[in-house]
């Protein structure tokens, strides 16, 4: 095994990378930019290598630096994590030029999955089932319109190198279509520089379900069973599952057979993750993901495997830990991803969390930020992903719910909120999921607050007096002033009760 | 740091009955108390200017700032165009003069590598744009000064 790893990451997963690696013995080097020397993925990591400037670009994102970290470090591999470069084919061979294990698949399979549209054609060759569409070349806005009719509205434009929702657009109408291609291919070349899209036929509320795979370098492959993730907001998604309830015991094996159909085609080797749609009785691939995934963590508490330690073992040329019949599932777990996030419009949020108390007494918290951190406009705005685990779906969904009832944020907004209303709602509660969930359920879902009642308005009161009190106090103190009277603020009168009196708002009103 | 405050000796509302208070830190702290019918205990965090409730469902802030804002008055009768968001601006469609119709993207931001397209919902002239393709923005910064058709 090799001695010394650097993590190509920051936040949670930078963080969840490093304790395996500990608990295996390998040294760990951090890598951060400007924005994170105090981060505590720095912490978590044995060393650390300052990389340049807060944009990606200058940090994360930057090849040169990062290769020039690991050999300056001496690390023997490099764990890219999941987004910035781990599906980067040519940082994948920047560090095998420079003889450092990349902790991920090869070169080719990240080429073979990297473009969409390339993936599809392959897919369709070893007969993986695929939803109506066209992934060629030609990017002509004319030629798109043509076969967009063909395929029939609506349709969904997207980027072939795409991710995440971003450079996708649903076309309901072809007048549409043109203004769609345009800012599609903007956002696809900002978010991935490749502008390359491929529109398909827009299937209104599928299940979300992908398959957690891992292949090793003897030819060996196997799955870990599949994850619901029909829980999206702007396509994103926000709550994970696994497994998937009200899934057919034949349409599960079918997707699992398929997946390693998939797997085999380009000679994959490490963890990955086939994504597809599932329409009742169809399915259909719509795209892999070559590396871990940020929900990993629900197929780690059903099948008890620590997927980080299984890719640093095949990136160490070792043979897959268990057979396909050695891997069982068992129980239920559910994963919610706390944002800071608009609840109701989900904009990202940015600033400082000035009190953050997370429940790790309850649940898995795996998280990169504590009170005083802040939560830059650089980066993922994700505060802490909570993953619970009971024997039974009902029995998670209420474990987890009482985790973020016990979570506490301020200073920005969270999607706090939604998560709680999202795990309350009778249709999340009865499993029967699709990706229109939120879309559908958004009267109960993202209603505004009614605004606090008299008591707790009389409570915020008296609370500001006590820390305008307090502060008055340590003014004093501070320089050493005679405390009198006449200078209170607070209201203070002679010969009669005190009066303050103060304007209080509430959601700016 | 544990801390020592006032107590309410008196109930300030006729169905809150001896609410107490406990403090973990001078800004972290509980609320115990009775509302006629339920015991409550809620954990809140405080500074000067805000309170934030921790309640089961929600998390309630309740703000009163030291300084009031002037600008609100000011902003009357002109859409204000501000920033949703801190973020980066990606794309300026517009100039000063620029006459546009109800529906123009005149912005578009980048926050968090997602678009967010800034619209106008009438018809009007833009008349000064405050930033450029590249500029970072605050939240609630204005983007531009925009008269609507049939204004003076």
């Amino acid at each position: 095994m090799f001695e010394k790893l650097l993590i190509a990451n920051r936040g949670e997963i930078a963080c969840r990378i490093a304790a395996t690696a500990r608990r295996m013995g390998i040294r760990t080097v951090a890598i951060y930019s400007d924005v994170d020397h105090g981060g505590l993925h720095v912490e978590a990591c044995d060393e650390a290598v300052a990389i340049g400037g807060a944009g990606s670009s200058e940090s994360y994102l930057n090849i040169d630096k990062i290769i020039n970290a690991a050999i300056q470090t001496a690390s023997g591999a490099i764990h890219p994590g999941y987004g910035f470069l781990s599906e980067n084919a040519h940082f994948a061979k920047k560090c095998a030029d420079a003889e450092i294990a990349f902790v991920g698949p090869p070169v080719e399979a990240i080429e073979a999955m990297g473009s969409k549209s390339k993936a599809k054609k392959l897919m369709e060759t070893v007969g993986v089932p695929l939803v109506p569409g066209y992934y060629g070349d030609e990017q002509d806005v004319s030629y798109l319109s043509q076969k967009a009719d063909r395929i029939g509205f609506p349709i969904l434009v997207k980027a072939s190198a795409g991710g995440g929702g971003r450079g996708m657009r649903i076309v309901e109408n072809p007048d549409a279509l043109a203004e769609a291609v345009v800012s599609a291919k903007r956002e696809a070349n900002a978010a991935f520089s490749n502008d390359h899209l491929m529109i398909e036929k827009f299937i209104s509320k599928p299940r979300h379900i992908e398959v957690q795979v891992f292949a090793d370098t003897k030819g060996n492959a196997v799955h870990l069973f599949e994850r619901d993730c029909s829980v999206q907001r702007r396509y994103q998604k926000v709550i994970e599952e696994a497994p998937a309830s009200n899934l057919s015991a034949e349409i599960r094996e079918r997707l699992f057979d398929s997946a390693l159909t998939a797997v085999r085609a380009i000679n994959y080797v490490g963890a990955g993750t086939i994504e597809f749609i599932v329409n009742s009785d169809q399915f259909y691939f719509i795209e892999m993901n070559t590396r871990l995934q940020v929900e990993h963590s629900v197929t780690e508490a059903i099948t008890g495997v620590d997927l980080v330690e299984w890719q640093l073992r095949i990136a160490n040329g070792e043979k897959l830990p268990l057979n396909q019949s050695e891997i069982a599932s068992e129980g239920h777990a559910i994963e919610a991803r706390l944002y800071a996030e608009d609840p109701i419009t989900f904009q990202p949020q940015a600033g400082i969390i000035k009190h953050l108390k997370l429940p790790f007494d309850k649940v898995r918290v795996d998280t990169a930020v504590r009170s005083g951190d802040a939560v830059s406009i650089y980066y993922d705005p994700m505060i802490s992903k909570l993953t619970a685990y009971d024997a039974t779906r009902a029995g998670a969904i209420s474990k987890l719910l009482k985790a973020i009832e016990n979570t506490e944020i301020d200073g920005l907004i969270s999607n706090r909120q939604f998560l709680t209303r999202t795990l309350r709602h009778p249709k999340f509660k009865s499993g029967l999921l699709d990706t229109g969930f939120v879309e559908e359920n958004a009267n109960s879902l993202l209603k505004s607050n009614e605004p606090p009642g008299q008591i707790y308005q009389s409570l915020a009161v008296f609370l500001l007096l006590q820390q305008r009190f307090w502060e008055y106090e340590d003014i004093c103190k501070k320089y050493n002033k005679i405390t009198s009277p006449w200078d209170e603020k607070i209201g203070w009168r002679v010969n009669s009760p005190g009066l303050f009196k103060m304007d209080i708002s509430y959601d700016g009103k | 740091m544990r801390r020592e405050g006032f107590q309410i000796l008196e109930p300030f509302e006729t169905e809150l009955i001896s609410p107490l208070v406990f403090w973990d830190s001078k800004n972290y702290g509980s609320l115990q108390f009775e509302t006629g019918i339920k015991k409550i205990k809620v954990n809140f965090y405080s500074d000067l200017e805000h309170v934030t409730f921790f309640l089961e469902e929600q998390a309630v802030s309740i703000s009163s700032p030291l300084k009031t804002t002037l600008s609100d008055a000011a902003a009357v009768d002109e859409k204000s165009f501000a920033a949703p968001m801190p973020a980066k601006i990606i794309s300026v469609n517009v100039h000063n003069g620029s006459e546009v119709t109800a529906g123009t993207v005149l912005i578009i931001l980048e926050a968090m590598k997602i678009e967010h397209p800034i619209r106008t919902t009438v018809s009007g002239v833009v008349e000064t744009v405050f930033f450029a393709e590249g500029d970072i923005v605050e939240e609630g910064d204005q983007l531009l000064k925009f008269k609507p058709n049939g204004t003076n």
